[in-house]
């Protein structure tokens, strides 16, 4: 049953391929060769040699084809280096969504579990609210107040995501405040923030990162349901949810626009979690949720 | 007891007053004016007079401060009188009702289909974590999960009903027929989860010592699960009571690609008409699922097993914004 | 467990079997919203406004030319100062209870329109200055007006409300809202909200009946199933995008298979800048700006040709259209010499600047369609590439609405559609200028004001076209914003339905509109 470290590392290989591939976008996908003789002419060019922003209404909704391997959208630019740079706002905003959801959940979570009384009865009627809060009304107040960005977007998933995690950990810390080993800390005169930090999160905590995965794909699907609200990335800004939601009125003829972020935010959750499920596994004590 | 009771009911009203709070507040201070927007929904470029935008806010009370129209609403829904719709001047008791029983028809049936789908492919995949079942179930899952409900939707109804016409292309077309395929769009992706959800609380409690313990007894595999699922009885309520809520919301996304008309659809149009009073009452009911949901979690769990009285960790079904 | 799930699934599908009863005299009719009532003097919107065109006749009709023909009243005449109104009813006038329309119905629905408590917002406008309407005698009004008007008689392009149906209450909240009483050809049979609304015959009309004995509406919220709706005859009709329209062409001549219509309508796109910023204060550049724009580029791709070029503020498809005006070349050499002209010169970022002011701004985007996002998405790139930094900005409509009407959007996009006798004034006058009235791009020349001045007052038809060309000649050298293009409407109709006509207002506001369309006999819908 304990696959061990290799399988968690093949995971985790596995998942920083989508990091790599954002950070790597601007490199592997634009119409400058990477080598070029000083005259201008190419020696060797880019993977995906086209930007990811260069309309050409000539060359609209192409098939994929030798030169363009995804084909074209609308505007006829290329959907694989769409693809490619799209990753940056998708995953970007998606792990910083699902980052932030953690910090807060955890940090509020443990902080009511840990002191109880008012505080508890404090976070727990925001969880409340948050949880009974129509998503809707919150992004549609946040997109007419603030230009919409990924910025935005990861904060505003974040502010409502994080109650799970608060749930988790709080019950968690709960527990484990009442444990042995944590009287003995006490009594050896830790401070609480130490006793917090030190014994509490990383034993409540897991449970709340075997949840990250779905987080994470759940920022990313709530980007594209933003875009298909038209308050997503702005324009041109390439992402994933923008691609599906905007190439749905395409189906079924153009399916080349639809078919590669879906299997790239498939790729991504499934990374994720196979990664969470490793790390899980290696873990049998771990009060999986 | 009864004071636990009255501190739950005082606690769940102060809830509710909050999330109203919240939402008026918001929607009042976000730009936008629900005059205009009824004048704007003609889009010709006649001319609405400022005396006639004022004589709309007159109408409907718009002029008043924030304060005292919260309060007024406050009040009067507290006598189950919700106000009259600034979008359509219909009661917004008679819009919600009009709107409720496609969504709780729609909702509870992909509900139990994901639990029908879910829980069973959980348990399999949880008997041999890592096998080839569990790994196929999961990249199904994820595959699922990772569809947005618009793009599935829309992919079933264009097979479906468009190419193989074996379902009515609008949800009203052929009695339950109609709403095989939004179920689907809605219990897929939840099913997914549900699975994985079930299957990493069952395979922990197979990992157990109490099941190996069994296990040396003798016991058959059915028994171990049995009771694996027994004691993951808190967590499942904590489930519950995350999804339930999720029946009255509805979800604007499917319905508009199925044509139902859902209270997904209705929050939808008021919160982008500014139509306050169809919010405000949309958010109270599924405020008051949420309460409700959250009260009888606690509740069950705290019968199944006293241990775990605060115990309440629900992985809510991480799910699209809107 | 999974494989044995889908595979009961796939039979209880199989299991259903087709469906399909003759229905050869019902249309079926696609809406993309639910009407929220269908109050003749309340309804708004596009959803409401088609089905009342079936309920109910105006007193006066517009043609499919756009000419006022009698409806309900065979004459409506103004007294030779223009301030009375003469309103005669046709006899035989009736609503669907067998009762007369009278002239107590005319002065009921003229104070319901001017009555503060009744939230007609878009009628009211064209009635202002009304000072009483009064009854002669059973089939005769008489209505006065402060001041004269020139487009007042279209106003009584007017449905009618019923004095005995809706007098009780309050209208805004009227139950009647949702069942109107009809002197059209059609009544309202029954309506499942946010499904099917049933229009049926309508006995008691005195004109010719309609062919079909029931109209079906359904709301279709979402253009993918429409158009499979569409193909698969449950919907006779949808408003078509241009791929759409590629489609149904490429079918076309299948027996049953729908055809594309496609006309041009009282409207046209426009990117909008503000007049008071200093970036756009000044002509040449909002002209340099529009000749930055390939329009025909986008007119052949984005909208397959099915476009026209816009040369100002009135559509090719308007009465008074000046054809002489030649719309802005698309010339970006051109455009950036004007730009250097204006002050504008290229900086060391790649970027324009006169003095300290960078040419960087922010595009405002409401929830438009597909292709408004699009043509912005082209401007951007050209826009870039001559130096200007324009970020664009989605902002959700109701937003972006109240923005536009403060004038507090610096740049944006909007359609524009125009009345059959546009007031011109609201849009170009400076006195307009928000948050006053409608005029978002705070253009102020004192030239087309005088000009809108007379115009207000000007009865004659020919003296009207030439100043309104002298207007649009005036406004199109001011370029106040970017005149795009007009794309003609496309629409999809079923095979099996004759007697579609069009006119500049659509297919439905116009008489005889949709009331014409008659399912062929003996074809039936495949499905």
């Amino acid at each position: 049953m304990n696959a061990g470290r290799p399988r968690t590392w093949r995971a985790a290989a596995l998942f920083a391929v989508f990091p790599l591939l954002a950070l790597l976008a601007p490199v592997l996908a634009r119409e400058k060769p990477w080598v070029e003789t000083k005259t201008g002419e190419t020696i060797v060019r880019a993977p995906v040699p086209f930007d990811p922003d260069a309309a050409d209404l000539d060359r609209r909704l192409q098939p994929p084809s030798w030169k363009h391997l995804f084909g074209t959208d609308e505007l006829g630019r290329d959907v694989a280096a769409r693809t490619l740079h799209g990753a940056r706002v998708s995953v970007a905003a998606g792990l910083l969504a699902s980052a932030l959801a953690l910090l807060l959940g955890a940090g509020l979570g443990a902080a009511a579990g840990w002191a109880g009384g008012a505080a508890d009865r404090g976070v727990l009627f925001l969880v409340n609210v948050v949880q009974a809060l129509p998503a809707l009304v919150l992004v549609v107040t946040a997109a007419s107040f603030l230009p919409p960005s990924f910025l935005v977007a990861a904060v505003l998933i974040a502010l409502t995501g994080w109650t799970d995690t608060a749930r988790i950990v709080r019950a968690g810390a709960k527990k484990i405040r009442e444990a042995p080993f944590v009287d003995a800390a006490r009594a050896a005169g830790a401070s609480a923030p130490r006793l917090v930090l030190v014994h509490v999160l990383p034993h409540a905590l897991p449970p709340a990162v075997a949840l990250l995965p779905y987080v994470l794909g759940a920022a990313v699907l709530t980007e594209a349901a933003l875009s298909f609200l038209g308050l997503g990335a702005p324009p041109p800004e390439a992402s994933w949810g923008r691609a599906l939601a905007e190439a749905r009125n395409l189906l079924p003829g153009a399916w080349w626009c639809v078919l590669p972020p879906a299997a790239a935010l498939f790729l991504l959750v499934l990374s994720a979690r196979r990664l969470g499920d490793a790390a899980a596994s290696r873990d049998v004590q771990s009060p999986s949720p | 007891m009864l004071r636990f009771v009255l501190r739950r009911a005082a606690s769940a009203l102060l809830t509710l007053l909050g999330v109203l709070a919240l939402v008026f507040g918001l929607l009042a201070a976000a730009p936008g004016d629900p005059a205009a927007m009824a004048a704007k929904a003609g889009a010709r470029a006649s001319a609405v007079s400022p005396e006639a935008l004022a004589a709309f806010r007159t109408l409907y009370g718009l002029n008043r401060p924030p304060l005292e129209r919260f309060g007024i609403w406050v009040l009067r829904a507290a006598r189950f009188d919700f106000g009259i719709s600034l979008s359509d001047g219909r009661p917004v008791g008679a819009r919600i009702s009009g709107a409720l029983p496609a969504t709780l028809t729609l909702n509870l049936a992909a509900l139990l289909a994901a639990l029908a789908l879910g829980v069973p492919a959980g348990i399999a995949a949880a008997r041999r974590p890592g096998g080839r079942l569990d790994r196929i179930s999961g990249a199904l899952g994820d595959a699922l999960f990772a569809t947005p409900s618009f793009v599935l939707g829309l992919v079933l109804l264009l097979v479906f009903s468009g190419w193989l016409r074996l379902t009515p292309l609008f949800s009203d077309g052929g009695g339950i027929r109609g709403y095989v395929l939004p179920v689907v769009t809605l219990a897929l992706p939840t099913a997914a989860f549900l699975a994985r959800f079930v299957r990493s609380c069952v395979a922990s409690a197979l990992a157990d010592p109490a099941a190996a313990a069994g296990r040396a007894r003798g016991e058959g595999s059915g028994a171990a699960v049995r009771r694996a699922l027994r004691r993951s009885a808190a967590p499942f309520a904590a489930m519950g009571a995350a999804l339930v809520p999720s029946l009255v919301a509805g979800s604007v996304l499917v319905e508009r690609v199925f044509s139902v008309p859902g209270a997904g659809g209705l929050l939808a149009d008021a919160v982008f008409a500014r139509d306050l009073p169809t919010v405000l009452a949309l958010t109270l009911l599924s405020a008051g699922c949420v309460v409700v949901a959250a009260f009888l979690a606690d509740v069950v769990s705290a019968v199944l097993d006293p241990r775990t009285r605060d115990a309440a960790a629900p992985l809510a079904p991480a799910g699209e914004a809107a | 467990m999974k494989r044995l799930a889908v595979a009961a699934l796939l039979l209880a599908l199989a299991a259903c079997g087709v469906r399909g009863k003759d229905q050869t005299s019902v249309i079926r009719r696609r809406l993309d919203g639910e009407p929220k009532t269908l109050n003749p003097i309340l309804a708004t919107t596009d959803a409401e406004q088609i089905v009342v065109a079936l309920l109910s006749r105006n007193l006066l009709d517009y043609d499919e030319n756009l000419n006022l023909v009698p409806g309900l009243a065979e004459e409506v005449s103004d007294s030779p100062d223009h301030l009375v109104f003469t309103v005669r009813l046709r006899p035989d006038a009736r609503w669907e209870d067998g009762t007369p329309v009278t002239s107590a119905d005319v002065v009921f629905t003229l104070n319901a329109v001017m009555d503060p408590k009744v939230p007609a917002l878009t009628r009211r406008s064209f009635f202002e200055g009304l000072v009483k309407a009064e009854a002669v005698d059973a089939r005769t009004t008489r209505v006065t007006f402060k001041t004269p008007s020139a487009g007042r008689r279209d106003a009584f392009n007017l449905w009618l409300l019923s004095a005995a149906a809706w007098k009780d209450g309050d209208l805004a909240t009227h139950p009647r809202n949702r069942n109107p009483l009809a002197n059209g050809p059609y009544r309202v049979g029954s309506w499942e909200p946010g499904r099917t609304l049933s229009l049926v015959r309508n006995t008691q009309y005195a004109g010719p009946a309609a062919p079909a004995e029931q109209v079906v509406f359904r709301v279709v919220p979402e253009t993918a199933p429409a158009f499979a709706g569409l193909q698969s005859g449950d919907l006779d009709e949808m408003r078509l995008t241009f791929a759409q329209k590629k489609d149904v062409d490429a079918k076309a001549g299948t027996p049953g298979a729908p055809r594309a219509v496609t006309f041009d309508e009282l409207s046209y796109a426009y990117f909008g800048w503000s007049n008071r910023s200093p970036l756009f204060s000044d002509r040449r550049v909002r002209r340099a700006l529009t000749m930055l724009i390939d329009r025909e580029s986008i007119n052949r791709n984005l909208y397959g040709g099915l476009a026209k070029l816009a040369n100002g503020p009135l559509p090719p498809a308007h009465w008074a259209w000046n054809s002489s005006i030649t719309p802005w070349p698309y010339d970006p050499k051109a455009a950036e010499a004007l730009l250097d002209e204006a002050g504008f010169r290229k900086g060391p970022d790649g970027i324009r600047h006169r003095g300290n002011l960078r040419f960087a701004f922010t595009f405002s985007l409401g929830m438009g369609s597909d292709v408004q996002r699009q043509m912005v998405e082209l401007a951007q790139q050209s826009f870039r590439k001559a130096g200007i930094d324009m970020q664009i900005q989605p902002l959700e409509w109701a937003a972006f609405a109240a923005k536009m009407d403060a004038g507090e959007l610096e740049a944006w996009a909007a359609a524009l559609n125009l009345d059959p006798y546009p007031d011109l004034g609201v849009s170009w006058h400076s006195a307009q200028v928000p948050p006053t009235g409608l005029n978002n791009a705070s253009y102020r020349n004192p030239e087309v004001d005088g000009l809108l001045d007379r115009l207000r007052s000007t009865f004659d038809r020919g003296e009207a076209i030439r100043l309104l060309g002298e207007v649009q000649r005036l406004v199109h050298e001011d370029e106040p914003v970017s005149f795009l293009n007009t794309p003609l409407t496309k629409w999809g109709v079923s095979g099996r339905i004759e007697g579609v006509k069009t006119s500049p207002y659509g297919l439905f506001l116009f008489w005889p509109g949709a009331s014409a369309w008659r399912p062929a006999a003996g074809s039936r819908p495949i499905s």
